[in-house]
Parts: structure tokens; sequence; C-alpha cells
């Protein structure tokens, strides 16, 4: 249990919801299976955001139930069957959405932080 | 989400983690890894498999059902694992839950069906009688024209009375089973003719009621279900009725024919009203009335009282100065009495669950003692405590489940049982079936059996402290507070058994007092049958009475046959006929006149039915030829007319007071007849001879050691030489007419004796089960007892007394229990106390060997350990 709690203090905890937002932001480049989706936003975030995978497939159909973004099943680029995630035109929407919602805040946060200085 | 769509997406989630692992490896094999370290790495990385495969799937809903799924099928692995505690288990409870739903079903039918006719919560019947009258259920003609004419509580009062008229044609002659109904009853009940034309107020007169409507039975078995006989005619009692109409194939007569056989004919009633049969003092006919919809019960009740008080007024020659007009809705005044034994019953049923209940709580408790290691290591392997306690639920559920499906089995005989053994008093016994709603009740006695049964062991299952339970290997750990709990359910099983034994016991008390009744005859070979006369040859009554006696001569001289008789009605039987009892020297004014018993009989009735003489003599054949008329008079009679004289020499009439007719002197005094069953108190009683008044449809007494199939046709051959058109009909040992009187009784008692018997037989189980358990707990001590020099006997009283303690708890508790219930027994008992400490005592002997032989097993087992075994078998 020790061993276990002490790797994650290497990483950034995600803010509740802002997985969300990073799936959706990964998924605007193009489609992506789950794999994936992980590795970009660990490589796109200098290696400091691990997504767990116990939050990512979780995330993925929460979103696809919601209709945001939709599943299919794909050749990858290993010539091996794997399950696509790409979005939806209401998932555009949400991204947008998520996005002010997301820039809204950092900037609350922000000036909040300011003032503490 | 569809099972097979849920396998599809499972298929899916399974290959996407598979090829997340798959290109994660390969990446890191890419990147110079070592195939064994990139895939331990990988693993690493992404954590619980399962657990996030289980956390994805919780995504897609109806989680709690899959883990009610996932359990069921656990539950069934591990119950079948253990075969004989399941079947030990199922069988307890199928016991428990079959004797409840057979006995619902009945309750169902008989109680809480509504009666088949329109709006039946609307309908009443109506009965006058005065503050002697026990039971009242007739009326006169007269005194219903008197409430319809001044009440306005109903929409209709209709009227009926049992008719038994004689079938003659091409067939032998036959009695048909039927009633003569005034012409508002079939609308009153809402029933309409499904062929024909139903009864019409001009049909009900003394001139035009010769038409009859047939019950759907009766014209498919005699007329094939011919419509075209509507219009013709059928001979009843000689005379040709019209067939007017086919009831419906639905409508059920149901307690409206005392006759015991459901009414095949229908006839209006068509009083001549100028007739005494018309008038006020004559009740013999039955009413059921319809409430004008917004009239209570109570506020009919409240008019119909008013009314009776104006009338008694009014009509002082007519009416009784205390006459009670009682209103009772029609299901209770049918099924009232057999309403609190039906619901006893269902008490006692309910009772014997528990007792289920409890000895399956205990077996699922020793169980989950026996399974805390287990549990431990569920717990510690990251279940919660509530999934680990409805894990254990889920269990139990299934217990019930299956004993519920094992109960409904057990029921669809048992209600066979009951169908077949049931009195014909309960008449909508037939109707008894499993039913939707029936199978709703089962399944929901068995889920609360299940809740019942796990839900204590469940919460200590939960409790387990996982550090101790998989740390100590001995079984020492149980906790105070399960022992206790155990011990309760032994204190609770023998509290409910102590009950239900002491009702049986109070009931087949109640049962062999009400047959060791002496019924004031010698039932013993002595047969009986009845016949009727009709037909214009026999309007002259000299020709009844020529008939009669030819018959009872013929009769006695038949070889084997000791006596013969002849009375207008037999005691026990369910008929009765009562009279005004006037004394010559002694006016009283009519409604205020004794009633009796009476009994029109030939001379050699007694020594027929063995009624004993107790003062004075019989009546000889010379006294049925005289002029001079006699009578003869019940012990009960005697002493309440004349306390403190000699009856002997009085003159009296039965019926009515005339003057101008010839009054009968009594000359003797017998003993007294039960006429309304064995356990129904004697009455007043009075006989005159067959000849006064002749009457056409006398019962047969014969004493005679033939058999009832020989007798019967010796009977038959000798009647029809008289008269090839008379029906026999009835023909029994009186035996068995007396037997039937207790029908009810029976049927109550045995049913309540089998549930007291399930009772004991269950709590002894249980008994044995928690106390061969503590032995086991105990055995390490008991070894160190017996090291220390304890001896075999100290060791048995050890343990008996541990259990005797229990006991007598429960007994102490089913004795307050047994004493606070009997005033719901009362009803059901016959000539001893609810609290008779003779049976109470009894039941307490009972109980407390019944358990001791439980306890003694286990306790001999006690005494039997070796000492160093038992200290080793930690």
């Amino acid at each position: 249990m020790a061993e276990k709690r002490e790797r994650y203090h290497n990483r950034i905890e995600l803010l509740q919801g802002t997985l969300d937002l990073l799936i959706l932001q990964t998924l605007q480049w193009g489609p992506q299976h789950g794999y994936g989706i992980s590795v970009a936003i660990r490589n796109r975030s200098g290696e400091l955001l691990q997504v767990d995978t116990g939050s990512l497939y979780p995330a993925l159909h929460r979103l696809e139930k919601q209709k945001w973004i939709k599943a299919e099943w794909r050749i990858s680029e290993n010539k091996q069957r794997a399950k696509f995630y790409q979005l939806t035109a209401a998932g555009k929407k949400q991204l947008t959405r998520e996005r002010s919602k997301w820039s809204q805040l950092s900037d609350a946060i922000a000036g909040v932080l300011q003032l503490e200085e | 989400m569809s099972f097979w769509r849920r396998k599809k997406r499972e298929a899916e989630l399974n290959e996407e983690v598979q090829n997340h692992l798959e290109m994660a490896t390969r990446e890191r094999m890419d990147r110079g890894d070592a195939a064994f370290e990139a895939e331990r790495a990988v693993r690493r990385e992404f954590g619980n498999v399962e657990l996030v495969k289980e956390v994805t799937r919780d995504v897609w809903g109806w989680r709690w059902l899959r883990d009610v799924a996932d359990d069921a099928r656990f539950g069934l692995r591990m119950l079948w694992k253990n075969p004989s505690f399941m079947v030990v288990a199922v069988l307890t409870l199928a016991l428990g839950i079959g004797a409840n739903t057979a006995l619902f079903s009945v309750v169902k039918a008989v109680l809480l069906n509504s009666l088949p006719y329109s709006d039946p919560n609307r309908l009443v019947t109506l009965a006058e009688g005065d503050r002697e009258t026990r039971d009242p259920i007739k009326v006169s003609y007269g005194a219903a024209e008197d409430w319809k004419a001044r009440s306005r509580s109903f929409q209709s009062i209709a009227l009926y009375e049992a008719w038994t008229p004689t079938s003659t044609g091409e067939q032998i002659p036959h009695i048909v089973y039927g009633l003569r109904v005034t012409q508002n009853f079939f609308p009153t009940l809402g029933v309409r003719p499904a062929i024909g034309r139903s009864i019409l107020p001009e049909d009900d007169r003394p001139d035009r009621w010769h038409m009859v409507l047939l019950s759907h039975g009766y014209w498919m078995r005699r007329f094939a279900g011919n419509p075209k006989v509507i219009g013709t005619n059928i001979t009843l009692d000689q005379i040709p009725f019209e067939i007017a109409g086919i009831l419906p194939e639905n409508f059920q007569p149901l307690s409206f024919s005392d006759a015991g056989s459901a009414p095949d004919v229908w006839a209006p009633l068509g009083y001549d009203l100028s007739l005494p049969e018309a008038g006020r003092t004559w009740q013999h006919l039955q009413s059921v009335a319809r409430l004008k919809d917004g009239v209570s019960v109570g506020q009919a009740r409240a008019e119909m009282n008013t009314i009776a008080g104006q009338l008694a007024r009014e009509f002082p020659k007519d009416y009784a100065p205390d006459l009670q007009v009682k209103l009772t809705p029609l299901h209770e005044s049918w099924y009232g009495k057999v309403q609190s034994a039906l619901w006893m019953l269902l008490g006692a049923t309910a009772f014997v669950l528990l007792i289920a209940c409890a000895n399956v709580a205990s077996l699922l408790l020793a169980r989950t003692e026996g399974k805390q290691r287990e549990v431990a290591l569920r717990a510690a392997l990251g279940a919660s405590r509530a999934r680990i306690a409805r894990q254990l639920l889920t269990e139990s559920a299934l217990v019930s489940l299956l004993g519920g499906a094992g109960g409904i089995l057990l029921a669809v005989w048992g209600t066979q049982l009951l169908i077949s053994w049931g009195p014909q008093e309960i008449p909508r016994l037939s109707e008894v079936h499993l039913e939707g709603s029936i199978l709703i009740f089962t399944l929901v006695v068995s889920m609360a059996t299940g809740m019942l049964t796990g839900l204590v062991p469940a919460l200590q299952a939960a409790r387990v402290d996982q550090r101790e339970a998989l740390q100590q290997t001995s079984r020492s750990f149980v906790g105070v507070s399960r022992g206790r709990f155990r011990s309760l359910l032994v204190v609770a099983e023998v509290g409910l058994a102590f009950v239900l034994a002491a009702g049986s016991g109070l009931l087949s008390k109640s049962f062999v007092r009400a047959v060791s009744v002496n019924p004031g005859f010698d039932s013993q070979n002595l047969y009986t049958t009845n016949f009727a006369l009709f037909g214009p040859k026999y309007e002259d009554r000299k020709a009844v009475v020529r008939f009669e006696r030819a018959a009872v001569e013929r009769i006695r001289s038949l070889p084997g046959v000791e006596a013969a008789g002849i009375a207008s009605t037999l005691p026990s039987g369910g008929d009765f006929d009562q009279a005004g009892f006037h004394i010559q020297d002694r006016m009283i004014s009519d409604p205020q006149v004794p009633s009796v018993d009476r009994y029109q009989v030939s001379p050699d009735y007694f020594r027929a039915m063995g009624i004993p003489l107790k003062r004075g003599r019989l009546f000889t054949e010379a006294d049925a030829a005289g002029t001079s008329r006699v009578a003869i008079i019940g012990e009960m009679t005697a002493r309440k007319m004349w306390p403190n004289e000699d009856p002997i020499g009085k003159r009296i009439q039965l019926g009515g007071r005339h003057e101008d007719r010839p009054w009968a002197e009594i000359i003797g005094i017998v003993g007294d007849v039960h006429q309304y069953g064995l356990d129904s108190p004697a009455t007043p009683q009075a006989y005159l001879l067959y000849t006064y008044e002749p009457f056409t449809r006398p019962c047969l007494v014969i004493r005679s050691r033939l058999n009832t199939e020989a007798l019967t046709r010796e009977i038959e051959s000798q009647v029809r030489a008289l008269d090839k058109n008379v029906p026999l009909w009835n023909p029994a040992p009186m035996g068995e007419i007396l037997s039937e009187s207790l029908a009810r009784r029976r049927f109550t008692t045995g049913l309540f004796g089998c549930f007291g018997f399930l009772a004991l037989l269950l709590a002894a189980i249980g008994i044995y089960g928690v106390m061969t358990y503590q032995v086991a707990q105990r055995t390490g001590e008991i070894g160190i007892r017996m090291a220390l020099g304890a001896q075999r006997r100290d060791v048995l009283t050890m343990v008996l007394s541990g259990s005797g303690r229990l006991v007598s708890l429960g007994i102490g508790f089913g004795l307050c229990g047994a004493v606070s219930l009997s005033r719901l027994l009362r009803g059901q008992l016959y000539g001893i106390s609810p609290n008779d400490p003779l049976t109470l005592g009894g039941v307490v002997m009972l109980v407390m060997l019944v358990a001791l032989l439980a306890c003694f097993a286990p306790a001999r087992r006690a005494t039997r350990l070796d000492p160093m075994v038992a200290l080793r078998y930690e």
C-alpha cells in the first residue's frame, strides 16, 4: 500500500472533470484509441499528466453514452484491430463549452493566486 | 440492457483493454525493454485490470442487478457444495411456507373473495328473533311485508325457502333440490337467466307459480343443454311446471341452499296471503336484501331496531315484546362462523413458519461461522461489508425461494387435502386453487422469510474482525452476542411451539368432550333414510298414515331388523321443527309462549332410537288407533314447565292454542336428545303421535345390524312395493350424521393438531441443532473439566441444565402467550375453559419431554468425549 502511494506523488492529480476536457481536446486532432489518448495526454503535458486507466476507460464509456464521442473498430497503424473514438458534432460543442469553462476557472484561480502575492 | 448486448460489450471491453496492454508493451519493447520486463511494467502501470473493467462496466448501469446475479450464482454454488444444509433448510422452509400458502388459498377463496353477485357488499340478511333466540336466521312472510312497508334502507327484500319436490316421469322417482323464491330474488342478487325469462311479479301468485328456472348444471345433465326445453313442462310432485329459463353457468347459489346440495330448480314462492303460512307468526323463510346506495349497515340496523319496537307495540298478538331484527352482511352471515377458525388456523401456520425461520436462521448462523475465515479473507481482499452482508442475504433469500418453490408444491397437495377434508360448512372450499395472487403471497412470504433468516447472520458476518478471524485457528472466538442470539432462537422456538401445542391441546380436549357427549340416543346400529309422499293420492291424510304404518310394519318384519320407527324430524340432522308449547291450564299470550322442539313419531320410534323412558309410559299402537290424544315430553321440558309438579296427566297443544281442537295428555317423560349437534346444548322437547297431523316427508329410523347397502336395498324394495313412485333419499347410518355435526370442529382440531405437531417437530430439530453445536463449541472446555475430574453425570447435568434454562424460559413465554391468545380460541372450545390448567400443565410436560429428547443425544455425546481427544480438539 505504502509503495503505491509514493508513486503517485510524482504526478499531478487531475481535477475532477478535467479528464473529459482532455479527452475531447485530444480527439479533436483525429480519431484515436484508448491507449493512444493516454499517450497523447502524457506527451503533450510533458510527462506530467499520467492518465489512470481506471479513470480513462470509464470516462470514454461515459462520453460515448452521452453521445459526445462515438466508437468504431478499425485497424491500427500496427495492423491491429482497435477501438477508435472520434468526436461527434455534439462533442465538438461540448468541447467549446468545456474549454471556455476551463479558461474561466483558470483565470479565476490565477486571479486568486495573484492576490495572495 | 439485454443479456446478449451486454455479453457483446463485455467481449469488446476485454479486447479494448487487451489492445491497450499489447500496444503499451510493444512500445516499451520498441524502446528496448525486454519482453518480460515490458509486460511487467505495463501491468504495473495499468493497475488492476479486473478493477478497471469493473468500474468501466459500472458506467453502463444496472450494476446492482449484475451484483445480485453474481451473488446468486455464487450462492447457488456454495449451496450446491453443502447439499445437506440445503436440503434441511429448504425442506424446513417448504413445510412452513407450504402450510401458509395452502391455508392462505383457503382463506382467500372463502373469506377474501367477494361473493359472485353484483355489488355484493350491499347484500344483507334479515332475521327476526327475541332475546332468547340464539342464532336467528328465519323470518315470517308477514314480518317481511311489514319491513318492506316501513323501511327506507333497502332497495329490495327477497325471501326464499328450501324446496325438495319429487321428479317423476321417465326416470325412477327422485328428489330434486330447489328453492322457492320471491320474484325479486334474482334482481336483488343482480342475476339474470342466460336463456328464457326470469320470474315476473305476476308469476309470484298462488294460481300462477307453476314455473321454474333450471340451474345450468341440471339443464345440461337432464336435457343435454337443449334450448328447446324452454316453454315445455317438467313434472314435479306430479304437477306440470313450465320451464321458463336457464340460469347462467357462472351463477353460484353458494349457501342459499341449506339442503346440502346446490339447488337445481327455482320456482316462485307464490304465497296465498290468506293462508296462515303467509302470516306474521310463521317464521320459516330466509331473506336476502339489498341496501340502497349510501345506506350503511349501521344505519339500516338502527332503522330496523326502531321498526321492530313499533311492530312489537302495534301487534302484540303477533310479535314478542322484545322482538329483534338481526341484520347481517350476507358474507358475514354465511362465513362468520368459519371466519374465526380460518384466521386462527392461518395464525397457527404463521407460527409454524416463524419456527421454521428460527431453525434456518440458526443453521445459517452456524454456516457463516464456519465460513468466518472465508468472509474475513474476502473482506481483506477489498470486498465491502455491505457487499459481504448482501452476499449472505442473497444466499438466505435463495434458500427461502427454493423453500417457497417447495412450499408451492406442498401447497398444491395440501389444498387438495384441505378440500377433501373440509366440512360442507365451508361452501367455497371447492373454489380453492392456486392463482396469481397466492403465488405473489408465497413470493412475498418467501422473501420476508429470507430477510428474517438471513439478516442476523449477515450482520454478524459483516462485523467480523478480519485480523482476529484470519489469525485465529480455533473456533472459540465466536462472540458472546452470537451465543446469546442462538439461545434467543431456542427460547423463541420453544415459546411458539408451546402456544401451538397448547392450542391443539385445548381443541383436542374440546373435541373429545364433544364426541363423548351422549346424544340422548344410541347411534350404534342405527340407520336412517327419508322418503316423500306426494300427488293427489296422498291428499287424504288417512292414506298418508296408512302408507307410513304399512311401510314401518314391512320394514320391521325384515330379517335382521330389530325396530323401526317414523319421525317428522331427526335429532342432529340439521333440520328442526320448533313449536309453541301451550298448557291447557296456563294462559299465556301468544308471543310469550315458550317453544320446544316438536317431533311427530310412531310408537316404536323411542325403541328404535334407543331414547330412554324416564317416567310414565311410551306410545302404543292402541294410542295410535285411539281417539284421545297423548304426548310425551323431554326431561328438560318437564323441569322447565313444571318445576314443582308432576307433568304426567297435564294436557298440552303444540303450535297454536285452539280450544276447539283436542288437547294431548302427557303420558311419559323421556331423556333429552341433542337436536342441534353434539356440541350444542340440549333443548326442551315434546313428542306427539304421527297420526295426529300426518306429514308427507317422514324420516325412517331403523335399528339393525345389517350393513348400509343391504339395508338400503331392502328398504327401497319394501317401500316401492307399496308405491313405486315414492323416492327415498339420504340413506345414512346415524353415526355418520352425528359425526357430520362435528365436521367443522374435526376440521379445525385436526388441522391445528397437525400444525402443533409440526411446530413441536421443528422446535425439537432446532433445539437439537443448537445443542449439538454448543456441545461441539465446548468440546475443549468439557475436556478440561473431565481431565480435572468431572464425572459423566456432571457433564450431562451441565449440558442439560444449560438447555433446561432456555427451554423453561421458552415455556414461560409460551405460557404467557397462550394465556393472552386464549381468548381468540374461546369460540372454538367446548366444555373447557381456554386456560384449562390440566391441559396447559400437560402441554408443559409434553414440551419439556420433547425438548429433553432433543437435548439428550448431544448431551450424551458430550459425556462420551475422550478427555484427551477433546483437549487436542482445538
